[in-house]
């Protein structure tokens, strides 16, 4: 009998010892592959060579530590990133990827454009901008969606990077290319939240083609077509049929907006600027004019301008 | 007795095992859980940490690049259809002649027939709004819509490779047509795959100039994209009242000044 209650023990324990082994042997357990997402990348194992550099890496900084007095003076704050981009304000320039839209503001499936159609189109703006959603962001009708309500369209985060494309955000017109109707180009925000004040400059020579109850459109001499609007219209620097030259100044951003029936309705001070160009695969015989996405294109612009900003003594 | 013994180490296995196997279950759920809080907090993650922080030092330009190009103007289809039209004209007499040869006297607006017809630069004097120096700077077919208020109020802003025709007919209407030989081309990606499967989707045939067009609607109006003569048009209608003009919320109006135009530089082309 003493013989069974041993052996049943035994027999226990083992069973025991097999279904945790994971606790009994630590390094089983990191052995065994981690669930991982397909998008994330996979950090690689220590082999034997890195292991050694980094022990040797490690000797070094435990002997420059040796050297160094040992104290209890506080860490000194971390040293600023010189390899940025910053506006006048020393904002650091950040953006999202195209078609990183802010949530509840556009359909399941998003037109992501990554395409830069110009690379050397003037930034059509003279001060800093903050581009991002003026309906979904505070101040915005939509803004309670995303719980930025109450806030004000001066709330700070609006005017901070990163940048946010808001290209497709949903409206009731139907643009093919965009599911769900679309916003046929990109909001921005000037440097601060003040009407009046803040110049757009044209982003290629070519001409005013029209002036708009409250925008100006301009076609440069490469077929490129530009719209922006809110303007302030009483102050304007072009008129119907002008010739001008890429940064000259067109107007000044403002919140003029007239809604479809016709009546005057201030939006949130802001530039919506459309770009269309004509547009075709490669190989195709047939090139649309398309409206596109002008939000890479100002990514591009915005950091040229920036860098530019920067060299320049 | 040993049959006995192994029927209870048997049992008493089973139930270690169980145990074991349910003590894992209850550690695994809140893993899982833990797994799809974070992939959840990896999309609904900050935007500071999916922002993109370009560096000063790289000067390697973001997103694709394009390409601009121009494609040559096929001047030789242009005269095809000038000489369709001219041969249904003289068949049937047609407003749009009367229109372009006594504008003022017309006003109001007709169903025209459809198809492209030239005016010779002596006609252009009728034009009251029109600079002929800017229909001479562009090599591009000049089309413009023809309605009653066409002679009266066109105006032409023409550069070598794009141009602009405005119809301003101050009737709560602005009318807009620009051309283009240029085009961009772009590698495959899945935008232009998407956008060109939807366009594919979207095209329709416009018989007057035997060309495929594209209808879109934005907030001011209604766009008409059509391409004809290695040349890419886009005919805009804007409207003070879009919500409710229906010259703005349907498709007939733009269809039908798409499918009458009139070809203001025909001598570019050699046609007479």
């Amino acid at each position: 009998m003493i013989r069974f209650i041993i052996c049943t023990i035994i027999v226990i324990l083992a069973f025991l010892f097999f279904f945790n082994a994971e606790r009994f042997i630590p390094h089983l357990a990191g052995n065994l592959p981690a669930p991982v997402s397909e998008e994330a990348p996979t950090e690689e194992l220590p082999t034997e060579e890195t292991a050694v550099e980094a022990v040797e890496e490690a000797d070094e900084e435990n002997t420059e530590a040796d050297d160094e007095p040992v104290g209890d003076e506080p860490e000194s704050p971390e040293a600023p990133d010189a390899d940025v981009l910053t506006d006048a304000d020393g904002k650091v320039f950040s953006y999202l990827p195209a078609g990183d839209l802010i949530a509840n503001s556009h359909p399941p499936s998003i037109l992501v454009d990554n395409v830069v159609y110009d690379e050397q189109i003037t930034f059509p703006t003279e001060d800093a901008v903050f581009l991002n959603s003026q309906k979904w962001r505070f101040g915005g009708d939509m803004a309670h969606q995303n719980g930025m309500t109450p806030g004000s369209q001066c709330n700070e985060e609006n005017f901070s990077y990163p940048w946010q494309d808001n290209f497709c955000e949903k409206r009731w017109r139907n643009q093919y290319f965009c599911a769900s109707g679309g916003h046929t180009g990109v909001d921005i925000r000037p440097a601060s939240c003040t009407n009046r004040v803040h110049w757009v400059i044209a982003p290629e020579a070519g001409t005013i083609i029209g002036i708009g109850s409250y925008g100006v459109r301009l076609m440069s001499d490469d077929g490129t077509w530009y719209q922006f609007l809110h303007m302030a219209m009483d102050e304007l620097a072009v008129t119907e049929g002008q010739e001008v030259v890429a940064g000259q100044r067109l107007g000044k951003m403002s919140n003029v907006f007239f809604d479809s029936n016709g009546n005057m309705v201030p939006t949130t001070i802001h530039l919506h600027l459309d770009m269309k160009e004509s547009y075709a695969p490669i190989g195709s015989e047939e090139p649309f004019i398309d409206r596109v996405n002008p939000y890479m294109t100002l990514v591009a612009a915005y950091e040229r301008k920036l860098r530019d900003a920067a060299e320049t003594p | 007795m040993a049959k006995r013994h192994f029927q209870l180490i048997f049992v008493a296995t089973a139930i270690v095992a169980g145990s074991a196997s349910a003590q894992e279950s209850i550690q695994a759920a809140p893993a899982a859980q833990e797994l799809q809080e974070s992939l959840s907090l990896q999309q609904a993650s900050p935007p500071q940490d999916r922002a993109i922080t370009p560096k000063r030092s790289d000067k390697t330009p973001p997103g694709i690049a394009a390409r601009k190009t121009s494609g040559s103007v096929d001047w030789a289809e242009v005269r095809r259809l000038v000489e369709v039209t001219r041969q249904r004209d003289q068949q049937r007499p047609s407003t749009a002649r009367e229109l372009l040869s006594a504008p003022s006297r017309i006003e109001t607006q007709r169903v025209l027939q459809p198809g492209v017809r030239p005016v010779q630069r002596e006609q252009l004097q009728s034009f009251k709004s029109l600079n002929e120096k800017q229909v001479a700077r562009t090599t591009v077919p000049v089309l413009v819509p023809i309605t009653n208020r066409t002679a009266d109020s066109t105006r032409i802003y023409g550069r070598k490779n794009a141009y602009t025709a405005i119809i301003d007919a101050n009737d709560g209407v602005r009318i807009e047509l620009i051309g283009t030989p240029m085009r961009v081309t772009t590698q495959s990606t899945a935008a232009t795959r998407q956008r060109f499967s939807e366009r594919r989707k979207q095209r329709k045939r416009l018989d007057a100039l035997d060309a495929n067009y594209v209808i879109s609607q934005h907030e001011q109006g209604i766009d008409l994209s059509f391409s004809k003569f290695n040349v890419a048009y886009m005919i805009s209608v804007y409207c003070d009242k879009p919500d409710t003009d229906q010259r703005c919320t349907g498709e007939d109006y733009i269809i039908s000044l798409a499918s009458s135009v009139a070809l203001l530089n025909p001598q570019v082309g050699g046609i007479q």
